[in-house]
């Protein structure tokens, strides 16, 4: 569906993982780094709410 | 020295390695049975725990003589092209004969042995995948019958169709699958599905208005640890999916790693994005549950999602595909569980569903990879998704005729009146000291 290899042969090819050389990496940092903050969000959230129980 | 003496010295110099290799790969490989023992016995009551851990070392022991009598014979007979009917004509198929000179200690053949040691080690991962779905109930005897079909036969023809060279999928279809989500997880997973659909919930685990109960295990600690244990074993599997470096190569592409369809890669991308896919499958769990369980297994359930693609994928996107896996397992095994399917550790979803995610993100995210050989088409949505398909039939088909024909003999499922009083009335000793135990044994 999504076209994301960088190569066209395997001859002399060097990065060959999806979206290398293009800005399609940069988006999938992006999404990468948020699904770290996200969490820690959420962990946050759900320990306020376990202090507000019991503490 | 002169060229030739350097030559026979690199070569066996190469060979020595390559066997090293396989050999502690397929070492690091018994630990994913350890981690599933461990993971079954946690996940059992007290009085089913030591049934859990005969049933697990069975189905390793029985698989390694039958992979020896015809397990490996298949891979070689189903990867020429054949779907339905073996090759028995094929070249490698007439070397792996059981009585072959290949299969034995043989000084000019260093590589036979370490392979079917790898693949022999493959299987029982098959077959401990669907272990933890069924116990607590099902009868060992059946058990061995349904783990050495597919360990021994069902994943291996699979393998032969998608997970070779010259396998129909790959060469038709572009199939591309170099960590076995498709070959051995979906397989797995989709063939412990068509089992359970047969074996039936275990004694309590549903009401009557079709609510469920939760089963807990004796040893949640037990299970985790198991499951890290399982996550050390697979980097032994992903290694072993990757073809040592030729000691003379007779060109330039063929000199270094080569996936098992023949192309070049680096261990460095499976480092890359194994570990990747590790941590944002524990995230992906930890954020949607917060429950240790889900967390170990969004682990493997991370894995699985990236293995398809563990050559080509940004570590950004294994990372992502991880998470989402992680996130996935527990909706997935809820729905599972809806359909009044009693799947006692999640081994459907993990492997069933992750595995399938893993395969079709390839054909999304992938799409357009040229192929190493000539011929064979690039990677496609349209590839995958068949591979997919076969892969999911391939598993449920199996798994569901075999399982109802054990069912129709009488000889799938213990007794309600046994699993009341634990199935390790079948076993001779009792798992913990008497404090402990849920039944007398005197």
């Amino acid at each position: 569906m999504f076209d994301s290899s960088p190569i066209e042969t395997w001859e002399g090819a060097a990065a060959i993982f999806n979206s290398a050389g293009s800005t399609g990496v940069w988006i999938w940092l992006l999404i990468a780094c948020a699904l770290c903050i996200i969490p820690v969000i959420s962990a946050i959230r759900h320990e306020n709410e376990t202090e507000r129980k019991h503490g | 020295m002169s060229p030739e003496e350097v030559r026979a010295v690199v070569d066996a110099a190469a060979n020595a390695s390559m066997e090293a290799y396989y050999w502690w790969a397929t070492g690091i490989m018994v630990c994913i049975h350890a981690g599933f023992m461990m993971y079954e016995m946690g996940q059992s009551r007290v009085r089913n725990v030591l049934a859990s851990g005969v049933k697990n070392i069975l189905a390793f022991a029985f698989i390694i003589p039958t992979f020896f009598l015809f397990g490996w014979w298949l891979y070689w007979a189903y990867g020429t092209g054949n779907i339905f009917l073996p090759d028995a004509g094929a070249e490698y198929a007439q070397y792996y004969v059981p009585w072959s000179d290949g299969m034995g200690p043989n000084l000019q053949d260093q590589a036979s042995g370490v392979f079917w040691a790898a693949f022999v080690l493959f299987s029982a991962t098959t077959a401990s995948i669907v272990s933890g779905s069924v116990i607590e109930r099902i009868r060992i005897s059946s058990w061995i019958i349904l783990a050495v079909l597919v360990g021994s036969v069902v994943w291996i023809i699979a393998a032969g169709w998608g997970w070779s060279a010259g396998g129909w999928l790959v060469t038709d279809w572009g199939y591309h699958d170099v960590g076995a989500a498709g070959v051995v997880h979906m397989i797995s997973g989709f063939f412990a599905l068509g089992v359970l659909c047969n074996l039936g919930p275990r004694v309590g685990r549903f009401n009557a208005d079709g609510s469920a109960n939760d089963l807990l295990g004796h040893s949640v600690p037990m299970t985790i640890a198991g499951l890290m244990i399982i996550i050390i074993g697979f980097f032994g599997f992903l290694g072993a999916c990757l073809i040592y470096p030729a000691p003379m190569a007779a060109s330039a592409a063929d000199a270094g790693w080569l996936t098992i369809y023949g192309g070049p890669a680096t261990l460095s991308s499976f480092a890359f994005n194994t570990l990747m896919s590790f941590g944002g499958g524990i995230i992906g769990a930890y954020f949607i549950t917060k429950d240790p369980f889900w967390m170990m297994s969004g682990a493997l359930a991370g894995i699985f999602c990236a293995a398809a693609g563990l050559d080509l994928w940004y570590p950004g996107t294994a990372f992502a595909l991880g998470f989402l896996g992680g996130v996935v397992i527990p909706y997935s095994h809820k729905l599972i569980t809806s359909w009044g399917i009693d799947d006692a550790v999640g081994a459907v979803s993990v492997h069933g569903t992750c595995g399938l995610i893993g395969v079709l993100a390839v054909g999304v995210l992938l799409g357009g990879y040229p192929s190493h050989a000539e011929g064979v088409p690039a990677i496609s949505f349209t590839g995958q998704l068949v591979g997919a398909i076969a892969m999911g039939l391939g598993g449920f088909i199996p798994g569901y005729v075999v399982s109802w024909i054990l069912k129709k003999c009488g000889i799938l499922r213990s007794s309600d009146k046994v699993q009341e009083i634990g199935v390790d009335a079948e076993v001779p000793v009792p798992a913990y000291p008497e404090a402990m135990q849920s039944r007398d044994y005197s």
